[in-house]
């Protein structure tokens, strides 16, 4: 069975892959409201990214969810960087990688930045 | 035509109202301080005594009016009823530790007093002090896939919430009648929320709120809650509703949940800028470390629901689950047809010393940009409907990306970045239930 991460594309992440087959992939969500694009990931990889995240969880829609800020932001670097699905989930999986995602999730835990918004 | 409905009476036919503010009622009576259940695993704070305490004496748990002895523990967990017949879904145990038994050599008749933060706040006046097998205790209070397989998936372990607030608990307990001797206020905003079942069935009185129809919640709204509950609202008998009641269970919670001033204040805001009108809604809350034990939790809530003034009950997919533990329907299976293993052979509308509340059990709202807003799942025709989940919206929040209106309102979402702001944090966290022990609920 495959699962899926949605990886959200804000302006900033859009301008990263404007141009690249990567754009081709971007789908609009609720309308267009939002942009993101869908990475699949196999039984064996979802398995292991539940376990290395204990909060992370899969949706009643098969995405895995619940994932740190990190580890998102990091999973779309790669994505921007080598431009291939599979490619980027195994470099987020790989063990340097993921203990910096680990390191700084755990930071997270702790404080997230306020986004800069106007309050009403 | 006539109506049908009305308000139902207090489940056990009566409110417990156990309230004095008179400290002399302890006058030379031992006393023990209200600790926090510890997660030994982790050191959090998972759940804290006094809140049982004000549900059951401000009657939320009518007819519950005590911690139970172990013969009540055993009937809730076999029959899932007191010994008396009433339903009651989940064991509440004061549990203390040997060396606070022997320091103040408690015995069974004695009255003791329960200081909360340091100020004497209730008593119990002791009916039995018993041994507890906290292992045996959680294995067994949500039910066993051998014995509840109809919805019970698997074990429960240490990854769930309940099963976390049972295997920590203490190695003896006191069982008793628990009276309030000295009301904590609340901080704000909590202050603005705190309706009690006398008050609450006051105010529908007031109101003219014959039928009244509730709406459980852990979560701030989002746009599907809303549909919901508008729709929901429907139900009534000959006409809709006539409001919709909130009622936010607050406590300590898991990690990543809404914090509960956002949960509250969010709710707050659909009134306050009219997407709801305040006519029709009122936001509440109880207090209580949620056990997260879907059909059971469930019951509870219908309890809690019915002493409030409650005609009706809304019911939806994984209701006050976590997991893949329970099957996502064991709660709307229980109010429609029964679930036998756990004692149920009907609806508890329908066995013995039955429920009153009448479940709406409800399905899925999703996003359809055809219909041009959110939707009921089931009535729309549209293959181009979106369904999102609380944890995607959770997700982009933590991103920092404003979630679109299309699926939550701003001025919701104003209200997140508001405690966000103040937290640091927008979600429960270690130092949130830290704080919330301390500080952040009640004071004297």
């Amino acid at each position: 069975m495959s699962y899926r991460i949605l990886i959200i594309l804000d302006d900033k992440r859009m301008a990263r892959i404007k141009g690249t087959k990567l754009e081709s992939y971007a789908k609009g969500i609720y309308a267009g409201c939002l942009r993101g694009i869908d990475i699949d990931v196999d039984d064996k990889r979802a398995d292991f990214i539940l376990k290395m995240f204990p909060r992370s969880r899969i949706d009643s829609m098969g995405y895995i969810e619940e994932l740190p800020v990190s580890f998102k932001q990091e999973l779309f670097n790669a994505l921007a960087e080598s431009g291939d699905f599979s490619e980027a989930i195994d470099m987020v999986l790989k063990p340097d990688r993921l203990q910096m995602i680990k390191e700084k999730a755990a930071m997270e835990d702790e404080k997230l930045p306020v986004p800069n918004i106007k309050l009403k | 035509m006539e109506f049908i409905l009305e308000m139902p009476k207090p489940y056990g036919g009566r409110l417990v109202e156990a309230v004095s503010n008179n400290k002399e009622e302890c006058a030379g009576c031992p006393s023990l301080d209200i600790n926090s259940t510890i997660d030994m695993a982790t050191g959090i704070p998972i759940r804290n005594a006094y809140r049982e305490i004000m549900s059951i004496a401000y009657g939320f748990f009518s007819p519950l009016d005590r911690f139970m002895t172990r013969e009540d523990v055993e009937s809730v967990i076999s029959e899932r009823r007191l010994p008396e017949g009433w339903i009651f879904p989940l064991p509440i145990i004061y549990d203390v530790s040997e060396e606070e038994i022997r320091e103040k050599s408690l015995k069974e008749g004695d009255r003791v007093q329960l200081n909360l933060k340091g100020h004497p706040f209730a008593y119990i006046d002791i009916e039995e002090i018993w041994d507890v097998d906290s292992k045996d205790l959680a294995a067994r209070a949500f039910g066993t896939p051998e014995r509840n397989g109809e919805v019970l998936r698997k074990a429960l372990d240490q990854k769930h919430p309940g099963w976390q607030i049972y295997r920590n608990m203490k190695n003896r307990a006191i069982a008793g009648k628990v009276k309030i001797i000295n009301e904590p206020k609340f901080r704000d905003p909590y202050n603005r929320f705190w309706i009690t079942p006398a008050e609450s069935r006051r105010i529908f009185k007031e109101r003219n709120w014959r039928t009244v129809i509730a709406h459980q919640t852990r979560n701030v709204p989002h746009r599907g809650h809303e549909e919901l509950m508008k729709e929901a609202s429907f139900c009534g008998d000959i006409e809709p509703c006539n409001a919709i009641l909130v009622n936010a269970i607050i406590g300590s919670k898991r990690m990543g949940d809404f914090v509960d001033e956002a949960i509250l204040e969010g709710h707050e805001a659909l009134e306050k800028y009219g997407y709801i009108s305040q006519k029709r809604h009122m936001v509440s809350f109880t207090l209580w470390d949620m056990r997260y034990g879907s059909p059971l939790e469930s019951l509870l809530h219908g309890i809690i629901r019915q002493n409030m003034g409650c005609t009706h009950h809304m019911f939806g997919r994984d209701h006050a689950s976590v997991g893949d533990y329970f099957d996502p329907y064991a709660t709307q299976k229980l109010w429609t047809k029964g679930l036998p293993s756990y004692g149920f052979p009907d609806s508890p509308l329908n066995v013995d010393k039955g429920l009153s509340i009448r479940p709406v059990n409800v399905g899925e709202f999703v996003y359809c940009p055809i219909c041009g807003g959110m939707v009921y799942a089931d009535t729309c025709g549209h293959k181009e409907a979106e369904k999102f989940s609380g944890s995607f919206i959770r997700g982009i929040i933590a991103e920092g990306i404003t979630p679109p209106d299309a699926i939550f309102r701003n001025e919701v979402y104003d209200v997140i970045l508001k405690w966000w702001a103040k937290y640091d944090y927008p979600f429960v966290n270690r130092r949130y239930l830290e704080r919330k022990e301390e500080e952040l609920e009640v004071y004297f």
